[in-house]
């Protein structure tokens, strides 16, 4: 008898849940829904782990196993490279099936992520991978509906929140009881969900740190849909009013203001496709100038001070090799070229980015993906960090291999020379590492903040609607 | 001797329209009280404005005394003294009668001095159907429980809102007869209804509520009519 009031409410609304079936049932479909997600994205992070080993594994045995060879043969041979997945991928993959996560290194041009199943899926595939993040923001407020959209307003037409009102139980108690009720079990499949992922990663750089964020930004997202339901519960009269109107809560936040915010930032900060991106980069790269032309006047002018350099008059006469110093100055202007276009692409990704920000009130479901997504390294930022990672390496090894052409190889026997092997085995080819989440820090900050106010408005509906009986 | 309920100068204005109109009322221990009018003319309004149920919008004045505690100021407190019994019962459907006082007493914070299943029996609900749960009882049934739940509170006043309303004549026969209990109890019962041939079995005092105001009423047994009744609904008793 000495039970909390908001205890005992909140067992009392667990057993009418156990003596109707369907909101019994309906967790345990749940349930088995959030297993079979966790197992097929434990699988889908399986594949993509093996992906990037194989090609990391074949791409460095085949990279050292090159024989003597001219330096730029060498430089078209390429190199690959893997973003490095953390273990929270299996339930948040993010942008990463649309992103890739394995780019090729090679002279002159700045590739974009390969392996990207999204644009390689049949129709069917196009469908998104059912993941546990997806479970959390999807499904698990639609399955709360269903389950409890009845919780306060058939106490109402019952009488019995009148008679326990007039019993002397106060609001609070009653509205505390009953979001106790709907959040508790979705409190402890997330906890469960944390705890298997975080004995299952704990070895991985700031597991504890991404886990953490991921973990406070679900349990606010549900705490705030628990409010909601209990609020609009207490505010509807009828029953079929209360699931009407909290299923057009759920249509609006998770489905139509995240993709019309998308859409919107789309249409005002558009990007370019990347075809017309390297169109427009292969016009400016022939304004920049033609190293294969003998009177192209950038060329000419670069040759003119490299032979003032050095005191001669003919390339010939030079003591290093001229078409190295040709690649290496080629390579400048390339890689200017291009990152000038992808620094124009991010632009407009951050005006997007930025659009959607402002308006990331609206769809705390999105919020709370952008957490998902940072916290599991698979967000814009993050990929914008590996690709700037990769370009990086990328850069360094080129020109390193035209340093060596200029260094190694002879002019007049520029096409018959190999460079030994031992110079691309001892090749500077940096590790790429998975950025720190602080280059996420923006989103997370505006979602967190976004997902705090999602708290607050249901408790400020609550004290709105709780006066009515 | 303190009143176990004293109202005084209650209005209570909704929707632009006078629904109370400086009303007094008030009722002792061991008293019964019943509250006659028409429909509209406020009488579960007066319920809830003693248990402090009203919606936002509903401006209301004067003062409510339960046991002596302003029902304002001390709400817990003065709900504690008080039992309340709603035309439509309010018991869950998924639990049993036992499980339907213990539960409504836990909420209450209150200890039973004897076990349920006595209070049970003492309104005369059948012990075969204490397990069962309430979604199988007849409303009568319902309305045992909740006077159950009233009798194991320990409530010193008991509020009932048209206790008889879909109740068969020996249903109503029982209930009247625990409204009495109740009574020799030492408690003190407000009934509002439109029954008045029961009210004049059990009350003490018979009030008509009226133009927002409660009038006594004297009725005489013998010399009741179908018109007669007509005409104190109207007011030209």
């Amino acid at each position: 008898m000495n039970a909390s009031p908001v205890w005992t409410i909140a067992c009392n609304e667990w057993r009418r849940w156990w003596h109707a079936r369907v909101p019994a049932l309906l967790l345990v479909v749940l349930l088995g829904l959030w297993g079979l997600a966790a197992l097929a994205a434990h699988h889908h992070w399986q594949d993509h782990a093996r992906t990037v080993a194989d090609v990391t594994q074949r791409s460095q045995h085949d990279w050292q196993s090159q024989p003597d060879r001219h330096p730029h043969r060498v430089s078209h041979f390429g190199d690959f490279v893997a973003k490095p997945l953390h273990p929270l991928t299996v339930i948040e993959p993010g942008i990463l099936d649309q992103s890739g996560h394995l780019v090729y290194l090679e002279a002159h041009r700045l590739n974009s992520a390969n392996f990207n199943p999204a644009t390689e899926a049949t129709s069917l595939g196009r469908f998104p991978l059912m993941t546990p993040g997806m479970i959390v923001q999807w499904w698990m407020p639609l399955f709360l509906i269903m389950i409890a959209y009845a919780t306060v307003t058939a106490e109402k037409l019952a009488g019995t929140l009148a008679y326990m009102r007039g019993n002397g139980t106060a609001v609070w108690q009653i509205a505390t009881g009953k979001w106790l009720a709907l959040f508790l079990p979705f409190l402890l499949l997330l906890c469960l969900q944390g705890v298997l992922v975080g004995l299952w990663s704990w070895h991985s750089d700031q597991t504890m740190l991404r886990l953490g964020l991921m973990l406070l930004a679900q349990v606010l997202y549900m705490a705030g849909w628990c409010g909601l339901v209990v609020a609009v519960s207490w505010w509807s009269r009828q029953l079929h009013a209360a699931l009407l109107t909290l299923l057009l809560c759920w249509v609006c936040v998770c489905i139509i203001f995240p993709r019309g915010l998308a859409n919107l930032a789309q249409v005002l900060h558009p990007t370019q496709p990347r075809t017309e991106a390297e169109y427009h980069a292969e016009i400016k790269l022939k304004t920049l100038g033609d190293s294969h032309h003998p009177n192209d006047p950038h060329f000419a002018t670069f040759k003119a001070q490299i032979l003032k350099q050095y005191g001669v008059s003919r390339t010939e006469d030079l003591p290093v090799n001229y078409n190295g110093l040709l690649m290496q100055e080629g390579e400048r202007l390339t890689t200017a070229v291009y990152r000038e276009q992808q620094a124009l692409h991010d632009a407009q990704l951050a005006k997007q980015n930025g659009l959607i920000r402002h308006w990331l009130w609206l769809s705390p479901a999105l919020a709370m993906q952008y957490v998902q997504m940072a916290s599991s390294g698979n967000d814009l930022a993050h990929h914008q960090a590996f690709i700037r990672q990769a370009e990086v390496r990328r850069y360094q090894l080129i020109q390193y291999l035209n340093q060596i052409h200029t260094f190694k190889v002879n002019l007049a026997e520029d096409k018959d020379t190999r460079v030994d092997a031992a110079f691309w085995q001892n090749a500077p080819r940096p590790t790429v590492s998975l950025a720190e989440i602080d280059v996420s820090r923006t989103p997370l900050l505006a979602s967190l903040l976004v997902l705090l106010g999602w708290i607050v408005l249901p408790c400020a509906l609550l004290y709105k609607v709780s006066k009515r009986t | 001797m303190t009143a176990l309920l004293s109202i005084e100068q209650l209005s209570l204005r909704f929707a632009g329209r006078n629904i109370l109109q400086q009303l007094a009322l008030t009722l002792h221990a061991g008293e019964v009280v019943s509250v006659l009018g028409s429909n509209g003319a406020g009488k579960s309004t007066l319920l809830k404005s003693i248990l402090g149920l009203h919606d936002a919008g509903v401006d209301q004045s004067g003062q409510i005394l339960i046991a002596g505690l302003d029902i304002q100021e001390a709400r817990p407190q003065a709900l504690a003294q008080l039992a309340y019994v709603p035309e439509q019962p309010a018991v869950y459907g998924h639990l049993s009668a036992i499980e339907n006082i213990g539960y409504f007493l836990r909420l209450a914070a209150v200890t039973p001095t004897m076990e349920i299943s006595a209070y049970l029996d003492m309104v005369g609900l059948p012990a075969h159907a204490w397990p069962r749960p309430c979604s199988e009882y007849s409303k009568g049934m319902k309305q045992k429980v909740m006077l159950a739940l009233a009798l194991a509170k320990q409530a010193k006043l008991l509020l009932l809102d048209e206790p008889n309303s879909g109740l068969d004549p020996q249903a109503t026969e029982e209930l009247n007869q625990l409204i009495m209990q109740c009574k020799n109890k030492g408690m003190g019962v407000l009934v509002v209804t439109h029954d008045v041939l029961s009210a004049m079995a059990f009350s003490d005092r018979l009030l008509m509520l009226a133009n927002g105001q409660l009038q006594p009423v004297l009725l005489d047994q013998s010399r009741l009519t179908l018109d007669s009744l007509k005409q104190l609904y109207q007011g030209q008793a």
